[in-house]
């Protein structure tokens, strides 16, 4: 697992990769947490490259959510239309309930719009 | 106190005391520890040469130098752990020409140990504790009023130091064959890993004469999901070698749970011996196991080649190693030879006392074993069948043997221990996934099985031992057209807390075919089963 963020256009992006379970769902949060700063508008988190989630990564998810509403910052997550990862998504309902769209492009489209 | 001279002491006088010093030995030599019986001999020695004082100092490791062990009226010397090198002073002489000294007037030419002069001792006599020709020490005792120690005197107390001695070496021997076999069978896991995917035989022989040695063997999980199989062979023998066997075997396990690559565990292994035990050598095989793609990535330093088992039953030895010992240079850049296997084959670590015997060439004993492990012995009987055969007689050297197969039964069930840990999630993953291929299961299927599986398992962690440590037993099976995975533990279930728990369960539910959770008072079972009309073989 790993996390790598990177600012584009004062929007962090945080690029997940590999497996998620309730082993590393805290070095997840305190990697993302502590790359939003109050100025920024939004966080997008970016699963394309993770390959196993679960209920602790879904729960870091709406966690994240709540977090950045409170500070009336947004979150979108991209996930591709193939991934895996979507039968955890669907399986606990988190489609339709979170922002969730295909790619980074898109992301940034939703924040524009 | 008034010490009369005792050189014309009638003969059965001293017989008398000879006898009481005999008995105090004997008895002392059934029940006492060895400082207790220095002790207690020192004691009675005073008494018996009606001396001030009485002490012993013994030869440390090398040779070079006495260390005071025990003593009565001088005490101090044991306490400031006084050293008096070999070849000086009064009981230096007397270790190095093995003969009794007798000194009438004590003075700074003749004693080198302030402490005898500042306890006012003016006369002294020392002999030598022997045994089978070899010095282990000096025996001495002092009188604060001038005295001159007579023969009769020298021979008493020589008597009594021939026992001495021998007590020492006794008590010294066995202690150090207890304290060395204490530490190696510490050095030996307590348990091999029990994994889906691979099955572990292991064994270690002490040498009949000297006992342990410093070969070990290990195999262990790492939290990635792959595992460390090793087996190292410190040169040497007893409590020494068993100590840097020790060393080394922590040492391995902290470089490999770093995540350093296997080349870099083994030249940090040999950065550190190198610099720490500089006079110490080793041999290893180290390797380390990817279950999913079932290869053993192995750097060999200096050892004997393993020996693979193709699935056809063909052995031949993976020779290639191409890095030097452990210990033997200050920095190592290692080798890492990658292992492709098939399902079923075999590898097998040894150490060179299963092979090695001086009446017979080196080639001629690796073919023997190369044969034995062509004859498709269950695994679990190949160590105990190699031992027999090659190693049966009186070895000369420790045996340490680690013996693996590659292989998953897919008609049978597996059933595997873990610790109840969320770093175990992805080691369970792994041995499903590696599992699940073998059963030629879909990806799609084989990702809800796994995210099924752990959240099952990831529920027992979390809830069912709350801080006490616990495991889980996972167990798999497949018959027809149902594949079923079963999560036990055997705490207590909780049911879910906090808003935003709880999703496991429903996740389970969507996922798998049928969920069964049984709770009972040993424990909670969570069955997980998959009807496989589509993705299965």
């Amino acid at each position: 697992m790993n996390v790598a963020v990177e600012m584009v256009n004062d929007t962090p992006v945080a690029r997940v990769s590999g497996e998620v379970d309730m082993s590393n769902v805290r070095m997840i949060e305190e990697r993302i947490g502590g790359s939003v700063s109050n100025k920024a508008f939004a966080v997008v988190v970016d699963l394309t490259d993770v390959t196993y989630l679960d209920s602790a990564g879904i729960r870091l998810l709406y966690q994240l959510d709540s977090r950045v509403q409170s500070r009336q910052q947004r979150l979108v997550i991209v996930v591709p239309l193939h991934a895996a990862i979507n039968r955890t998504l669907e399986a606990s309902g988190t489609i339709g309930t979170l922002k969730i769209v295909r790619t980074e492009q898109d992301a940034f489209a939703a924040l524009a719009g | 106190m008034t010490a009369p001279s005792k050189s014309n002491i009638p003969p059965d006088a001293a017989l008398d005391q000879l006898r009481r010093v005999q008995s105090v030995t004997d008895a002392a030599l059934a029940h006492l520890a060895v400082e207790d019986l220095l002790d207690e001999l020192l004691v009675r020695v005073r008494e018996v040469l009606d001396a001030d004082t009485a002490a012993i100092l013994l030869l440390n490791e090398t040779g070079t130098e006495l260390v005071a062990r025990a003593a009565k009226g001088l005490e101090e010397e044991v306490e400031q752990g006084v050293r008096i090198p070999v070849g000086r002073g009064f009981a230096g002489t007397i270790a190095a020409e093995q003969r009794p000294v007798v000194i009438r007037e004590v003075d700074h030419n003749n004693v080198m140990n302030p402490i005898l002069r500042e306890k006012g001792i003016r006369s002294l006599l020392g002999v030598p504790l022997v045994v089978q020709g070899n010095t282990l020490g000096v025996l001495h005792v002092g009188s604060k009023k001038p005295r001159e120690f007579g023969e009769v005197d020298i021979r008493l107390l020589q008597l009594v130091a021939d026992r001495v001695a021998l007590a020492i070496h006794v008590g010294l021997y066995e202690r150090e064959r207890f304290i060395a076999e204490t530490l190696q069978r510490s050095l030996l896991p307590e348990k091999l890993p029990t994994l889906l995917g691979i099955d572990f035989a292991a064994s270690y022989h002490p040498a009949a004469d000297a006992g342990v040695g410093g070969d070990w063997y290990d195999a262990f999980l790492l939290p990635n999901g792959r595992i460390v199989v090793v087996v190292g062979d410190v040169v040497g023998r007893g409590l020494r070698a068993a100590s840097v066997t020790g060393r080394l075997r922590n040492a391995l396990r902290a470089f490999a749970f770093e995540g350093l690559e296997p080349a870099r565990v083994v030249d940090n292994l040999n950065a550190m011996l190198h610099f720490l035990d500089p006079d110490e050598m080793a041999t290893l095989i180290y390797g380390v196991i990817d279950l999913e793609q079932r290869t053993i990535s192995i750097v060999n330093a200096g050892h004997l080649p393993p020996v693979v088992v193709s699935p056809s039953g063909e052995a031949t030895f993976f020779d290639r190693s191409g890095t030097p010992p452990l210990g033997a240079r200050a920095s190592l850049r290692s080798m890492t030879h990658v292992v492709q296997l098939d399902a079923g084959a075999v590898v097998l670590f040894y150490t060179d006392g299963l092979v090695e015997r001086r009446t017979e060439p080196l080639n001629d004993r690796l073919e023997a074993l190369r044969r034995i492990a062509e004859r498709g012995v269950p695994i679990d009987d190949l160590p105990a069948l190699l031992v027999d055969e090659l190693a049966s007689e009186a070895t000369e050297d420790d045996v340490a043997i680690l013996c693996m197969r590659f292989a998953i039964d897919v008609s049978r069930p597996y059933s595997v221990r873990l610790p109840a840990e969320p770093v175990q999630l992805s080691v369970i993953r792994s041995m499903l996934r590696t599992w699940l291929a073998e059963l030629g299961v879909s990806e799609s299927l084989t990702y809800d099985i796994l995210v099924a599986s752990g959240e099952a398992c990831a529920n027992s962690i979390e809830h069912a031992y709350g801080l006490r440590p616990g495991e889980l037993q996972i167990d798999v099976s497949r018959s027809d057209q149902r594949l079923t995975v079963s999560v036990k533990d055997e705490g207590s279930w909780r049911d879910a807390r906090g808003e935003n728990r709880g999703r496991g369960l429903p996740i389970m539910h969507k996922l798998a075919s049928a969920v069964d959770v049984i709770r009972t008072s040993e424990g909670t079972d969570v069955r997980l089963t998959w009807n496989m009309q589509e993705g299965a073989r």
